[in-house]
């Protein structure tokens, strides 16, 4: 079981380039790369030889707009897309019967996420004995919460708050 | 006045393993403690957001703008035209490039470590027989269970329990004549909610008396 890694790789890749390209044009301006640092930053052979091959520009375009898709799709996952799973009626009922021995238990929940894992979500009043909360959990409600909505198989992730 | 109360919250790992069904198979990386942080370990939603956001927004008009240069028009979104030309006309040496390649790469330096360093978690792992459940504490629910605990001891009025890193620190105020005997029992009992709800966070827990005698 893994948290989700989708903006430490996204953050990484765009930290890699953005420290590469800065690094890059600090040192060639600096002419630590021995090339000529009064040299343009965009050459007029360059932007000729763009201008006779319009392909090229189409192509920039292209992989300008796969960039684009690629980082929305990275902002809904963000955003909890495809992360936050769905509510599992059954699964709360049984946590709330499971814990109707505890009073003053509020906001439960119980998500299914994707086909392998459960979010369970409990808080739990100060006065209470949250010390047999968490040992009911651990011992008996989360395995038959995960029996009955799912398989013995699945992960699952358990929150337990104390409100005032 | 501080009542230390070393509490062996975590300390005996071989005691966990042995509990554990799937004990003898758990790898000595793959340490319940180890596997709790993995999942917890903060997601870096807000940096995350933010930047995807940028690049998403950034990217589509660049885009928007290139493609409607090449089809002969132009949207005016973005001065693409105004950018290639100082482009051609700036030397790489020019004070403004360089600064902002600066900024550019101390950029870059501050999201890379933001994907690399683990992060402090908000939550406290706990204790759990089944290396597929990870259980964890919020760390707000935990103060306020461990101060619902200590101010059920007698002569304690009022209590304040902080988090350090490797110290769970608890000042009581009391106005009790004689504060040795409180101490120890709100130690005490401090300790045992923390062993009851087998906190994952390695340390001890010191009792101060702020006040007396009012």
């Amino acid at each position: 079981m893994r948290q989700y890694s989708g903006n430490r790789i996204g953050l990484g890749v765009v930290g890699a380039v953005l420290l590469g390209v800065g690094g890059y044009a600090y040192l060639r301006g600096a002419g630590a790369l021995g090339k000529g640092r009064n040299a343009r930053v965009l050459e007029a052979d360059l932007t000729g030889y763009v201008a006779a091959h319009p392909w090229i520009a189409w192509g920039l375009a292209l992989v300008l707009v796969l960039i684009a898709m690629l980082t929305t799709r990275w902002l809904f996952m963000a955003l909890g897309w495809g992360r936050l799973g769905s509510r599992s009626g059954t699964g709360t009922a049984l946590l709330c019967v499971g814990l109707k021995d505890v009073d003053g238990i509020s906001r439960t929940s119980v998500r299914v996420v994707g086909e392998d894992r459960l979010r369970l979500a409990v808080t739990c009043p100060s006065v209470a004995d949250v010390g047999a909360v968490v040992t009911k959990l651990n011992r008996e409600l989360v395995s038959r919460v995960r029996r009955d909505i799912g398989d013995d198989d699945m992960g699952a992730i358990v929150r337990v708050h104390v409100r005032r | 006045m501080a009542w230390r109360v070393p509490v062996p919250l975590f300390g005996v790992m071989t005691t966990l393993q042995e509990r554990l069904p799937g004990g003898a198979a758990l790898s000595e990386r793959e340490t319940p403690r180890r596997r709790a942080a993995r999942v917890l370990r903060p997601a870096r939603t807000p940096a995350g957001v933010a930047v995807a956001f940028t690049l998403s927004a950034g990217l589509a008009l660049v885009s928007a703008e290139v493609l409607a240069t090449l089809m002969g028009g132009g949207l005016g979104l973005v001065p693409v035209d105004e950018v290639v030309a100082v482009a051609a006309d700036s030397p790489w040496s020019a004070p403004a490039l360089m600064l902002g390649a600066l900024g550019v790469a101390a950029v870059g330096l501050v999201l890379l470590g933001l994907a690399l360093v683990p992060g402090r978690c908000r939550l406290v792992a706990l204790e759990t027989s089944d290396p597929r459940i990870v259980m964890a504490i919020t760390k707000t629910g935990l103060r306020r269970t461990l101060r619902a605990v200590a101010e059920d001891v007698d002569g304690v009025r009022s209590v304040r329990v902080r988090l350090r890193r490797r110290l769970i620190e608890v000042t009581v105020v009391s106005d009790a004549e004689r504060t040795g005997e409180m101490l120890r029992r709100t130690g005490a009992a401090v300790g045992e909610r923390l062993n009851g709800i087998g906190a994952m966070c390695a340390g001890e827990v010191v009792v101060r008396l702020r006040r007396k005698g009012l």
